[in-house]
């Protein structure tokens, strides 16, 4: 495959996208504008995909503040087998970007309550983040909780400018607690650090190293007397696992992450950029059982690679974008019960994305996105004899057009539409177990089925005139259809996103 | 520009490498394990074949199912280590139990042992012995009730004797095991003689006099294949003081019967342990009529609810009701052939009777040989006395 980047090609576009009359003017972009662009992934993207705060400055975006209170449900039976009916996060949240002299600063804080309904074969917070060392029962039920999180970025220009340097920290502290016996609950937190060094060799080139450390700690217990004489589910693998009557039992996951990576720019003109970003790490777990004789049930080692290329060309009126993420994750799990590894994953996928957005004048700007996305998924389990894989390709269509009124009212509306192929799949259980048919296959039947995404957005923006701060109301809808139905003839049923916030801007 | 679409399309080709990729490999061992599977001692032969063992793992409750082969063995491979309980059930049919122990009986055999760890880096060896309810019971295997003649020409009647058999393929436990003798004339003795009144209760026999084995409930086991003798004097009757004719010597006798009376007129054999006395209608011992008894085994927790009956037109004392249920054993001797109709024993209990020549000839009678499984003889049960026993010209207590 070769790109081709050839003005012809998107003059052809223009022309198809441009009926003559259309679009007699266009207009500048502003500031609002910017982060207008921010906020649908038209603009902005190499800092959001990298989290390198020292590319802000190719991003273009303006300084801005913002407090939302916001609001997401996403509901339906279309969904991983461990994962909620329904899950419900409303809360509030704030953010801003802020440019002081040559220094960038970036904060978000949010605090969210979650909801999570009808959560089965699950005990823990990130069922399908790779460990595959984790707590279940057999009784589904609701989990209350609460999650705090907030992230800081810092960028900061050395000597003579050419050098640069940053940090960026997350945090992330969550607790969860299911109300049926025997009321399980897990406590999560997550610490990431990425600090950050760039060299600008020249006007056109600028390289960068990077290093990424996170610390990530989860705490479950379980043992309230419950009269449904529940079996402590451990699972160890796919389709592996290990159960017993529940009195009370402690789990503690700890992990930590290393990685490093480097980056580089090529800044051919003000408008035109090429980005290169890689990176490369490990990320062990290991899950102990009991406070006063741990005892080690497993262990996760994974190794990760991301490539991130990004070319992108903004004029004053109009721009475009081309990029793409290539990730794998590898990892496989240590089980002392057996003194081998057992289970084991792998996941690759290659994301891009198409955009182009133009302000035809002072009141119209839209923009149009494509989005194809390959992945690959395999699960490998020794004991259980499980190995499955799916390969698909999903493409997500999406537009916008805002339209400013005035200074003091735009509206945005934007339509989405994607569907995934299912490219090849193929599963064998040879020692099947109870969980087998519980979570692997529909995992697997999930993970493989076709599917179509539609949704809709639309926000609208209000400015009083005499005022610093800007109320803008945001909700979107997506759904998503599978196209086929179960092999036992049964409909998969649909899967709704909701999301709604009401954010203050200044 | 150029250097643009290079990088290009070098990322591009190093994206498209990293697609397709399958994790691959299985570290973990398995185990095998071999789990052997024997019928019970008393079976013959001890191999169980075609028997299915069932593995299930206390991991996830995974369960393996092997059948056993030739030599009763059921072999097991990749399995994952860990514990497993183990169990296996057998079903004989009648014929089945029939080749294997001789008696036709439909059993069901189980053995189960928990807990047992396999492991790939040991022997994973296991033998287990199926075990169920006894097959056959306690049977009366001789009775030597003809007492014997004097070298004067005189009778003898002390020497009888009553041996008991386990007919089953498990160990009894003989503990408050009871012996009875029914009450009824044996045959038309004198002119007066009529049938039992009793005849009309086919549901039920009437005790003269029950004997019980004395014992808390596991003192007194009875090995398959082995007996008990009870004597009615346990001494050794050959002695010059007693009657040398007299074809048996009950010195070694397990039990012997002792009635206690002031006069002391009953000997008690000091090396003999004595039976219970539960009721006694007797006169100085308990004699067995030498016309032929009814005799009868069985068992109760507590003798005092037997019911007593006063007979019918007679002043005698009452007699002990005892329920055909209640009966493990019966054996029915009668006069002659022709007094069939003097039975005592419901036919349900006993279809059969059988006869000596005459009194104190000396003769006993034996129960049959049905086959030998594994060096124990099976001894003939069809609830039928003409039947299963044969008559023996000489006693053979304790023999064959």
């Amino acid at each position: 495959m070769k790109f081709i980047f050839k003005n012809k090609f998107w003059f052809s576009v223009c022309n198809l996208l441009f009926i003559a009359g259309l679009f007699p003017a266009m207009a500048q972009v502003n500031a609002t504008d910017s982060t207008l662009l921010f906020q649908n992934g038209f603009n902005g993207n190499v800092w959001q995909q990298t989290k390198n705060l020292s590319l802000i400055k190719l991003d273009s975006i303006a300084d801005y503040s913002s407090a939302s209170f916001t609001f997401l449900q996403t509901q339906g039976s279309f969904k991983r087998p461990q994962q909620a009916t329904k899950e419900l996060l409303y809360g509030f949240a704030s953010e801003g970007l802020k440019k002081y002299g040559n220094w960038h600063f970036y904060g978000n804080f949010s605090y969210q309550k979650l909801n999570n309904k009808e959560v089965a074969y699950s005990h823990v917070a990130r069922p399908y983040d790779g460990n595959p060392f984790i707590w279940a029962d057999t009784l589904a039920g609701d989990w209350l909780g609460d999650q705090l999180a907030t992230s800081l970025q810092v960028s900061i220009p050395l000597k003579n400018n050419k050098w640069n340097t940053g940090l960026l920290l997350d945090y992330l502290t969550e607790q969860s607690a299911r109300s049926a016996d025997p009321k399980p609950l897990y406590r999560y937190r997550t610490i990431l650090l990425k600090p950050f060094i760039s060299y600008q060799l020249s006007q056109k080139h600028l390289f960068g190293v990077k290093f990424s450390y996170q610390n990530k700690n989860e705490v479950n217990e379980i043992g309230n007397f419950s009269t449904n004489n529940p079996q402590l589910y451990r699972l160890r693998g796919y389709g592996t696992f290990s159960q017993g009557p529940i009195v009370t039992a402690e789990r503690l996951l700890k992990g930590s992450l290393l990685g490093a990576g480097l980056n580089y720019t090529y800044q051919a003109s003000s408008s035109t950029l090429l980005y290169v970003d890689a990176d490369y790490g490990f990320n062990t777990e290991d899950v102990t059982q009991g406070v006063s004789l741990p005892v080690f049930e497993g262990g996760l080692d994974e190794t990760y690679a991301n490539l991130y290329i990004n070319f992108q060309k903004k004029l004053s009126r109009k721009g475009y974008q081309i990029s793409a993420l290539a990730y794998f994750r590898d990892g496989s799990g240590f089980d002392p019960v057996f003194d081998a590894y057992n289970p084991a994953f792998y996941f690759s996928g290659v994301n891009t994305n198409f955009s182009f957005w133009i302000k035809t004048n002072d009141k119209i700007m839209f923009g149009v996105k494509i989005e194809p996305q390959f992945s690959y998924l395999n699960y490998f389990d020794g004991i259980a004899k499980t190995d499955w894989f799916t390969s698909n390709l999903f493409t997500n269509a999406s537009a916008f057009v805002n339209y400013t009124m005035n200074n003091k009212f735009s509206f945005n509306f934007s339509p989405n539409l994607g569907y995934n192929i299912n490219l090849r799949k193929d599963i064998a259980i040879g020692r099947p177990t109870q969980l087998s048919e519980i979570l692997v296959r529909p995992d697997y039947l999930f993970n493989s089925i076709a599917y179509l995404n539609y949704g809709l957005s639309a926000s609208c923006l209000l400015k009083p005139q005499s005022a610093n701060v800007s109320y803008q109301f945001k909700a979107s809808i997506i759904n998503t259809n599978p196209q086929d139905l179960q092999p036992n003839g049964k409909d998969f049923g649909d899967r709704q996103h909701i999301n709604t916030s009401f954010s203050i801007l200044f | 520009m150029k250097t643009i679409k290079l990088v290009t399309i070098i990322a591009v080709m190093a994206l498209s490498s990293l697609w397709g990729c399958k994790k691959r490999g299985n570290d973990v061992i398995t185990a095998t394990a071999v789990i052997n599977v024997l019928y019970p001692v008393s079976y013959s032969p001890q191999n169980a074949e075609n028997v299915e063992v069932k593995l299930v793992s206390k991991a996830d409750g995974t369960e393996t199912k092997v059948k056993t082969d030739a030599a009763g063995n059921a072999n097991f491979s990749d399995l994952i280590p860990g514990f497993y309980d183990i169990s296996v059930s057998k079903s004989l049919t009648a014929p089945e139990a029939l080749a294997l122990t001789g008696i036709s009986s439909a059993i069901t055999l189980n053995v189960i042992k928990n807990n047992v760890n396999i492991q790939p880096t040991m022997v994973n060896n296991v033998s287990l012995r199926l075990a169920g309810s006894a097959v056959g019971s306690l049977v009366i295997k001789e009775v030597y009730y003809t007492g014997s003649s004097t070298p004067s020409g005189g009778t003898y009647f002390s020497d009888q004797f009553v041996e008991i058999y386990n007919n089953s393929t498990d160990t009894i436990f003989l503990d408050n095991l009871c012996i009875a003798d029914i009450f009824g004339v044996s045959g038309l003795i004198n002119p007066s003689s009529v049938p039992t009144p009793f005849k009309d209760d086919q549901a039920n026999v009437y005790a003269n006099n029950v004997w019980r084995i004395p014992g808390t409930g596991k003192q007194r086991p009875l090995a398959p294949g082995k007996s008990i003798l009870i004597a009615q004097d346990g001494v050794n009757h050959k002695e010059a003081t007693l009657n040398p004719n007299s074809p048996v010597d009950l010195s070694a006798a397990d039990w012997e019967t002792f009635n206690e009376r002031p006069d002391n007129r009953d000997a008690d054999a000091p090396n003999v342990p004595n039976l219970e006395k539960l009721y006694f209608t007797g006169g100085f011992d308990w004699l067995m009529p030498v016309f032929g008894p009814s005799l009868v085994i069985f068992k109760i927790d507590n003798f005092n609810t037997l019911e007593k009956s006063a007979i019918p037109g007679s002043t005698l004392p009452e007699r002990i009701k005892i329920p055909n249920s209640m009966i493990i054993d019966s054996f029915e001797a009668l006069r002659d052939a022709s007094s069939g109709s003097y039975k005592r024993i419901p036919a349900a209990l006993d279809a059969g009777f059988v006869f000596a020549t005459s009194t104190y000839t000396g003769e006993s009678f034996i129960r049959k040989t049905s086959s030998t499984i594994g060096g124990r003889r099976v001894l003939q049960d069809t609830n039928n006395t003409t039947n299963d026993f044969i008559k023996l010209s000489t006693p053979k207590p304790k023999g064959f």
